[in-house]
C-alpha cells in the first residue's frame, strides 16, 4: 500500500480563507531566486527593517530564516519540515500571530550543500536580518554555518531546532548558539543498539553517508558498542546525493563479506531505500535499521514502487527510529491536534513554486506531499514550541532576550505526553530525550513495540 | 624550390641544432615541471596533514567526529587530494573520505607511521601519502593521499602545451631557414647555369633568362664580382 499523498487536491473548507492578509504577506517573503538567492522582492520588503533595534522583529511581524534543500536529493525532508510548521504556524497568525506579530519564515534552498548552507545564512543575517534561525536541515550544512554563529555573537543569533541529532551543536564550543527539540542521533543510535544487542544480534555493521551527517551516527553506533565491548564489525559508505535508481552493489558486497547480524543505516531516503533494495536483491536477510534524518515516508515511497515492479517487499525487517511519536498514534494529544492542521490547511502549507522549482516545474520534478510524515510533525512541534518562547519574550521580543527565555520554560509538554525541559540545573538545551522505533505494516509505518524486538531474534 | 648543394649541410646542421634544442628543451621542462608540480602537491598535502593534525586537535580529543569529518571534507576538494583519513590513539580510523569504504590495502598497514610514502590501491591508483602526527603522534595522525594519476595528467597537459609550442616553432623555423637559404643560394644556381651555358657548348638545358644574367651581374657582392669575372673570361674565351 503506498504512502498518503495530498495528491487528490480536495480540500476541507476555503483555502483562500486560510491564507488571509498575512499568509500573502507570507508567500511574499517566502519567495527565492535560484539556490541560495534571495528575490530583489524579497531583499525590497526586508529592506525597510534592517533596524538593529528591530531585530528581525517589526510592529507586525517576526521574522525567522531557514535554510534547507529544496530542490535536490533530499528535498523531500526540507519540503516536509516546512509543511509541518506552516501547519502550526498558518492558524497561530490567522488569529493574530503573537502579540499581534505573525511570523514569517523566510527560506532558502542550499540543496544540502554546506556552502549554500553558509551563503544563504550570510543573507538571513544580513539583510533579512532574521530574528532567529530556525529549522536548518542536516549536519554537513549545520555544521558550515554554526561558526558563523559564534563569529557573530555579539548580534545574538541563535539556531532554534534544526533537523539533525549530530552532537557539534550539542557539545562546546557550539552548543550555547542552538537550541534543540529532539533526540541526538547519539541516543538514536545506542537506542539501535541497545536492541539489536538484546536481541543477541552482537555484530553490527554501519552503513551511512560519508560526510560529517553519516560520521556523527558512525560515532554514535560505535560509542553504544563499546559500552558492551563490542565494535563495528565493517562499514560501507557512498556519497551524499547518491540517487536511488544507482547502484550499491558495491556496499552491499562489502556487508556481505563481513556478515553482520544487523546493519544501521545513518543515510537520507534516496540512498537508504537503493541500499535496502539491492541489500533484499542480494538475498540478504537480517535486519536493516535507519534513524530519524531518513525520511521515513520517502524512503518508504521508494521501496513501495520498487516492490510493486518487482514483486518483493524490501520493508520486510526494516526498523526506523524516530524522534517524535506516530502521527496514526491519536492517543497523543499534539498527534491529533498536527492531523487536523494539515489536513485544514493543507492549499497552504507547500513553500512556493518558485522554491521548489527554479527551473520551472515539470512533470519530473513535481514533488507529491505527503499527507502526514515525522518530518512534517516535527516540524509542527518545533514551530508549537517556538511559539511558545515567543509567548514568554514580551511585546518587543529582542534576539538578547531569546536564550533566557528558552531556557527559562524549565519543564513544559507541547502535546506529546512527555515531560520536556529546557534549562534546570544542567542548562539542558536539548528539549526531548526520546526516541521511537517504527516498523512497516500495511504500507504504513506503525509503532514497533518493546516486546516485538523479540521476534528479530538471533537464531 | 632547389637549394644549392653548397648550403645543404648547413642548414641539415641548423635544422639539427634545432632539434637539439627543442628536445632538450622539453627535455629540462619535464623534468622541472614533473619534480615542481610534485613537490607542489606533496608540500600542500603535508600542510593540509598538519593543518587537521593541529587546528583541529579539540576535534579529535573530545571526539567530535562530525565536525571532524566536516573539516577533512572540505580537503577533499582540493584538485590532486583524493583522501584523508584520521588514525585515533587507539589507531581506529575515526574519519574518513572512502567510499564504499575503507580500502584493504590501507586497513592492512595504516597504522605503521612514516612521512610520506607511496600506496597502489587497487581499484583507485598510485597515491603518494603524506600523514602527520596529532600531539607528535600521541593522540593519532592525519594521512593525506595525493593521487599520482592527477599530478601525472598536470604534467602531461603541462608539457604537451609546451611540446606543442616548440614543435610549431621548430616547424616555422625549418621553413623560415629553408626560405632564407633559397633566397641565398638562388643567385649562386643562376650563376652555375651562367657558366655552363658560357663555357659549354650548349647542351645544358634552357639559358638562365636574360634578365636574371643582368641582375646577377649587376649584384656589388661576390657572386656578382663571380659573374662579372666569368662574363670577362668568356668574351676573351671568344
Amino acid at each position: 500500500m503506498p504512502v498518503d499523498t495530498m495528491t487528490d487536491g480536495n480540500s476541507r473548507g476555503n483555502p483562500w480563507r486560510a491564507w488571509g492578509a498575512v499568509s500573502i504577506a507570507l508567500c511574499l517573503l517566502l519567495e527565492p531566486s535560484p539556490p541560495g538567492y534571495a528575490t530583489t522582492k524579497a531583499q525590497d520588503k526586508v529592506g525597510g527593517a534592517r533596524d538593529a533595534g528591530q531585530q528581525g522583529s517589526r510592529p507586525s511581524e517576526i521574522r525567522l530564516g531557514m535554510s534547507a534543500d529544496f530542490t535536490a536529493e533530499a528535498r523531500a525532508l526540507g519540503i516536509e519540515l516546512f509543511r509541518g510548521a506552516m501547519a502550526y504556524l498558518v492558524p497561530t497568525n490567522e488569529v493574530g500571530g503573537v502579540d499581534g506579530r505573525h511570523i514569517v519564515v523566510k527560506a532558502y534552498d542550499d540543496q544540502y550543500d554546506p556552502d549554500l548552507a553558509i551563503r544563504n545564512t550570510i543573507k538571513l543575517m544580513d539583510q533579512d536580518n532574521v530574528f532567529a534561525l530556525f529549522g536548518y536541515v542536516g549536519t554537513p550544512t549545520m555544521n558550515r554555518t554554526l561558526p558563523l554563529l559564534r563569529m557573530r555573537q555579539d548580534k545574538n543569533f541563535l539556531l532554534l531546532f534544526p533537523f539533525t541529532g549530530a552532537e557539534t551543536n550539542r557539545i562546546p564550543p557550539y552548543d550555547r548558539f542552538s537550541f534543540n527539540l529532539r533526540a541526538s542521533y547519539d541516543q538514536e543510535t545506542s537506542g539501535l543498539v541497545e536492541h539489536f544487542v538484546g536481541i543477541h544480534r552482537t555484530r553490527i555493521a554501519v552503513y551511512y553517508q560519508d560526510d560529517a551527517y553519516g560520521r556523527a551516527g558512525w560515532a554514535g553506533v560505535r560509542s553504544a558498542l563499546a559500552r558492551h565491548g563490542l565494535d563495528i564489525v565493517g562499514e560501507a559508505t557512498y556519497r551524499r546525493g547518491t540517487p536511488f535508481d544507482q547502484s550499491y552493489d558495491r556496499q552491499v558486497a562489502i556487508m556481505q563479506r563481513v556478515a553482520p547480524d544487523a546493519v544501521i543505516c545513518v543515510a537520507t531516503y534516496a540512498a537508504a531505500a537503493g541500499f535496502v533494495r539491492d541489500m533484499r536483491n542480494r538475498g540478504v536477510r537480517y535486519p536493516i535499521a535507519t534513524i530519524s534524518f531518513v525520511g521515513s515516508e520517502a524512503m518508504l515511497g521508494l521501496l513501495s514502487a520498487a516492490g510493486r515492479s518487482s514483486d518483493t517487499d524490501y520493508t520486510w525487517r526494516l526498523v526506523s527510529s524516530e524522534v517524535v511519536p506516530s502521527y496514526y498514534d491519536d492517543s497523543i494529544p499534539v498527534v491529533r491536534e498536527f492531523r487536523e492542521a494539515m489536513d485544514r490547511n493543507r492549499q497552504v502549507l507547500m513553500p512556493p513554486d518558485s522554491l521548489l522549482y527554479p527551473g520551472g516545474e515539470t512533470p519530473k520534478r513535481e514533488y507529491a506531499p505527503l499527507r502526514y510524515s515525522f518530518t512534517s510533525l516535527e516540524g509542527y512541534l518545533d514551530a508549537k514550541l517556538l511559539v511558545m518562547i515567543l509567548r514568554r519574550m514580551g511585546h518587543v521580543p529582542q534576539r538578547a532576550g531569546l536564550d533566557a527565555a528558552v531556557i527559562g520554560l524549565g519543564d513544559f509538554d507541547i502535546g506529546t505526553g512527555q515531560t520536556l525541559s529546557f534549562g534546570g540545573s544542567t542548562g539542558r538545551r536539548q528539549a526531548s530525550d526520546q526516541i521511537y522505533y517504527t516498523v512497516v505494516k500495511d504500507g504504513r509505518f506503525v509503532p514497533f513495540h518493546e516486546g516485538e524486538w523479540e521476534g528479530w531474534a538471533k537464531p | 624550390m632547389k637549394i644549392a648543394r653548397f648550403y645543404r649541410k648547413t642548414l641539415f646542421g641548423m635544422f639539427a641544432m634545432m632539434g637539439l634544442i627543442v628536445a632538450s628543451t622539453s627535455a629540462l621542462y619535464v623534468y622541472t615541471v614533473d619534480h615542481q608540480l610534485n613537490e607542489d602537491l606533496q608540500k600542500n598535502s603535508r600542510a593540509i596533514a598538519r593543518s587537521i593534525a593541529d587546528s583541529d586537535i579539540d576535534l579529535i580529543v573530545n571526539r567530535d567526529y562530525s565536525a571532524l569529518q566536516s573539516v577533512i571534507d572540505q580537503y577533499v576538494e582540493i584538485p590532486g587530494i583524493s583522501y584523508v583519513f584520521v588514525v585515533d590513539a587507539h589507531g581506529d580510523v575515526i574519519a574518513h573520505t572512502f567510499v564504499p569504504g575503507v580500502p584493504e590495502v590501507i586497513a592492512a598497514d595504516y597504522r605503521d607511521q612514516r612521512g610520506v610514502y607511496n600506496r597502489e590501491i587497487p581499484g583507485m591508483g598510485s597515491f603518494t601519502e603524506v600523514t602527520a602526527g596529532v600531539l607528535a603522534g600521541e593522540a593519532g595522525s592525519v594521512h593525506v593521499g595525493v593521487d599520482k594519476g592527477y599530478m601525472a595528467l598536470q604534467v602531461q597537459r603541462a608539457i604537451g602545451k609546451q611540446v606543442y609550442l616548440l614543435t610549431v616553432i621548430f616547424i616555422a623555423s625549418i621553413l623560415v631557414s629553408y626560405g632564407l637559404i633559397y633566397q641565398v643560394s638562388r643567385p649562386l644556381l643562376n650563376l652555375r647555369n651562367h657558366a655552363w651555358h658560357a663555357f659549354s657548348d650548349g647542351d645544358r638545358g634552357e639559358p638562365p633568362p636574360a634578365a636574371e644574367v643582368a641582375h646577377l651581374l649587376a649584384r656589388i657582392d661576390e657572386v656578382g664580382e663571380l659573374g662579372r669575372i666569368i662574363r670577362s673570361a668568356t668574351r676573351r674565351e671568344l
